[in-house]
């Protein structure tokens, strides 16, 4: 597994919660409220085709404040979504994940949202991602932008994965002579 | 500050990991195009005209094809036939054309496309070579190959807008001959004569909607940009301060150049600058691109004439109007699709004007050998005006005053006022408006103006400093000279270049370089 992260901060001010340890005190003094660890709101798988951008909204919270949590993301696998390619944007407990995928990747990857608190208590969630081949017929793509205008906007490239439709030189004979 | 350099500049350069800004203008400049020389730009100028007797004017120069060795026959250097090549203008500040010139070629061998042939036996045999004998301003029986093109102004969108054939001003021709490339002295008879021959390619022309003719010339010349090239790409192997002024620095030699010996192809253009205005201010924005047609199918049996199909949308592949811009300024993951963008969506790029990463290399190359000799301690040798709004106006705004349009649309452009009056040769400063000379660069650009040397300076913080405006030294407000603590460097790569390398007339650049001499 490649794993990467980048630790996104989204606090100006760090709040600092002293916890005491031990599970209650002793005789005669008042128990310590016991740190929480943060909490991202669980995500639902997402499918997304090649080379487009896919957004997801959450939440988070932790008894010392939305706003004072670290956020960091991860990819499983970076060769499909690198930490470039992962956008958080938001503030407070709504906050919204972007991920584009590398050019041309497909395939199966978990994208990990992990908050942190200023004791260092960490909560996290995964977003689910299978990012979906566009096939496209070499051929026929090359046949429609053959009668376009001169004029037109260029066909778009980026997008499809392109299938071969034959492997021999006859493939475009007709357009050719 | 100058005596900080001064003795900067004996400092050895001890390692070096990238070029300074001295590469060649846009040569090759982005991976994709090193594929496509025939339609790889490499220099624009826009100035207004300082031939003598044609105040008036506006000189479009767009060259093409870049480190033409001369001597690279049988074929030469011929442009593209299936291309789009483009000289876009913009006259009211929206940084999208309002004018296109419009150049597509169209090559022919002689004997109705059949080529010359020579009775061998009892056959007539095609010869294998592009001319077959001498050929002169008054005689191209035997040349084997002609290329023409068509000239249309498009008003408007380029794609969409109001097309117009340019004309011949003799007699509404339509069709242009473009000169055969200078294969040598024994074909030409002499640098004079092809010389000759080239002038008759010259055409005054009719514009739709111009009272007065323009002028165009498509042919090959001498490498005009000048650059120590190979030094440059030797991870700089040389100290790139300017000698004269700095013992240990680079002199300024002409054999520095090492393309001098190079040619390019250009696209010239005389216009009436009255024509060009439109509604601006007078100041007018001009770019060049080439494109190519999206679809393209190789002929498994190719012929002359139809080595391939190709249809589908123009589809850009190649743009340029400031030089070093798309060489040292645009990151490697983007330099193909700045060739294919418009200055209209340059904001997509501005992070690499304002956040640029030049300097910040300059900084790591040199900051600890400055500080060493010079005993300072200087954090960085980068300007520190981040967002870099000086490079912001020399690159994608102009200065106001003098090469601004009335509406402000940043974008990278040439930006050109013809309202200010053009400088005599004789008397131009190869340092353009920071020599003092309103009329040169970054006022558009002229052949003489070393954009390499000015350009490496304002990446490095010249704005910051004041610079003389009609003689008077200037604060223009862009950023304080603590921002640029090496701004007055006389940074420069040490090949020289003045309007005295050039002619004074159209089409200005110099006839090429022989492919062989007698």
């Amino acid at each position: 597994m490649k794993l990467s992260t980048k630790m996104v901060t989204l606090a100006v001010t760090a709040f600092a919660v002293t916890a005491c340890g031990g599970g209650g005190g002793g005789s005669g003094s008042a128990p310590m409220p016991q740190n929480v660890a943060p909490t991202v709101s669980a995500f639902a798988s997402q499918n997304l085709d090649q080379d487009t951008l896919a957004s997801a909204a959450f939440t988070v919270s932790d008894d010392g404040g939305a706003d004072a949590l670290t956020l960091s993301v991860s990819s499983s696998d970076t060769s499909i979504v690198s930490v470039d390619g992962i956008t958080l944007t938001g503030s407070g407990a709504n906050r919204t994940v972007s991920v584009l995928p590398a050019e041309d990747a497909t395939g199966r990857v978990n994208i990990r949202i992990n908050a942190k608190d200023a004791q260092g208590n960490v909560g996290s969630s995964i977003l689910p991602l299978t990012v979906n081949a566009v096939t496209q017929s070499i051929a026929s793509y090359t046949s429609a932008t053959f009668v376009k205008d001169e004029s037109d906007t260029p066909a778009q490239v980026s997008g499809f994965t392109f299938v071969q439709d034959a492997d021999d030189d006859n493939t475009f004979a007709s357009l050719v002579q | 500050m100058a005596t900080t350099l001064k003795r900067a500049v004996g400092l050895t350069i001890a390692a070096a990991l990238i070029p300074l800004a001295g590469q060649a203008s846009s040569h090759r400049e982005a991976p994709n195009i090193t594929r496509l020389p025939a339609v790889d730009s490499t220099d624009f100028y826009i100035f207004n005209s300082y031939e003598p007797g044609r105040a008036g004017y506006v000189t479009l120069l767009a060259d093409y094809l870049p480190l033409q060795d001369a001597y690279g026959g049988p074929n030469y250097f011929a442009l593209d036939s299936t291309a789009l090549y483009e000289i876009h203008l913009d006259s009211d500040g929206d940084a999208q054309e309002d004018l296109t010139f419009q150049f597509r070629f169209t090559n022919k061998l002689a004997n109705n496309n059949n080529g010359i042939k020579l009775g061998i036996g009892s056959s007539q045999v095609a010869v294998p070579l592009k001319n077959v004998g001498p050929i002169s301003a008054n005689d191209s029986s035997l040349l084997n190959f002609n290329e023409s093109y068509t000239l249309t102004l498009v008003r408007g969108d380029r794609r969409k807008g109001q097309a117009a054939p340019v004309t011949k001003a003799s007699d509404g021709g339509t069709m242009f001959g473009k000169p055969f490339d200078f294969v040598g002295t024994k074909t030409f008879a002499s640098v004079q004569g092809y010389a000759d021959y080239a002038k008759k390619f010259v055409y005054d022309v009719n514009v739709p909607g111009c009272d007065k003719p323009g002028r165009v010339f498509v042919g090959q010349r001498r490498e005009p940009f000048a650059v120590n090239l190979g030094k440059v790409f030797d991870l700089v192997n040389l100290v790139p301060v300017d000698g004269a002024s700095f013992p240990g620095g680079i002199m300024q030699d002409p054999k520095n150049n090492q393309i001098a010996n190079k040619n390019i192809t250009t696209l010239a253009l005389e216009l009436p600058a009255s024509c060009l205005k439109g509604s601006g201010n007078g100041v007018i924005g001009g770019w060049t691109s080439a494109s190519l047609r999206q679809a393209r199918i190789l002929n498994p049996k190719p012929t002359f004439s139809k080595p391939e199909v190709s249809g589908g949308p123009w589809t850009q592949v190649s743009r340029l109007a400031t030089p070093l811009v798309n060489e040292v300024v645009i990151g490697l993951p983007d330099k193909d699709r700045f060739n294919a963008s418009q200055p209209k969506d340059d904001a997509q790029f501005a992070t690499y004007v304002t956040n640029p990463t030049l300097p910040a290399l300059l900084d790591v190359l040199f900051r600890g050998a400055v500080n060493q000799t010079l005993g300072t301690n200087f954090t960085t040798i980068a300007p520190t005006n981040i967002p870099r709004n000086d490079l912001v106006t020399a690159f994608l705004t102009g200065f106001a005053g003098v090469n601004q349009q009335s509406k402000v649309t940043p974008s990278e452009m040439m930006r050109l006022n013809t309202g200010i009056a053009p400088t005599a040769a004789a008397q131009q400063s190869t340092f353009g408006v920071a020599g003092g000379d309103l009329a040169g660069f970054p006022n558009g650009r002229r052949p003489g103006d070393d954009v390499t040397d000015i350009a490496l300076r304002v990446v490095m913080g010249r704005l910051c400093h004041p610079i003389p405006v009609n003689g008077t030294p200037t604060d223009l407000g862009l950023c304080k000279p603590a921002d640029a603590v090496v701004g007055t460097a006389p940074f420069t790569d040490g090949a020289p270049v003045s309007a005295q390398d050039f002619d004074a007339e159209f089409p200005y650049l110099r006839t090429p370089v022989p492919g062989a001499t007698m």
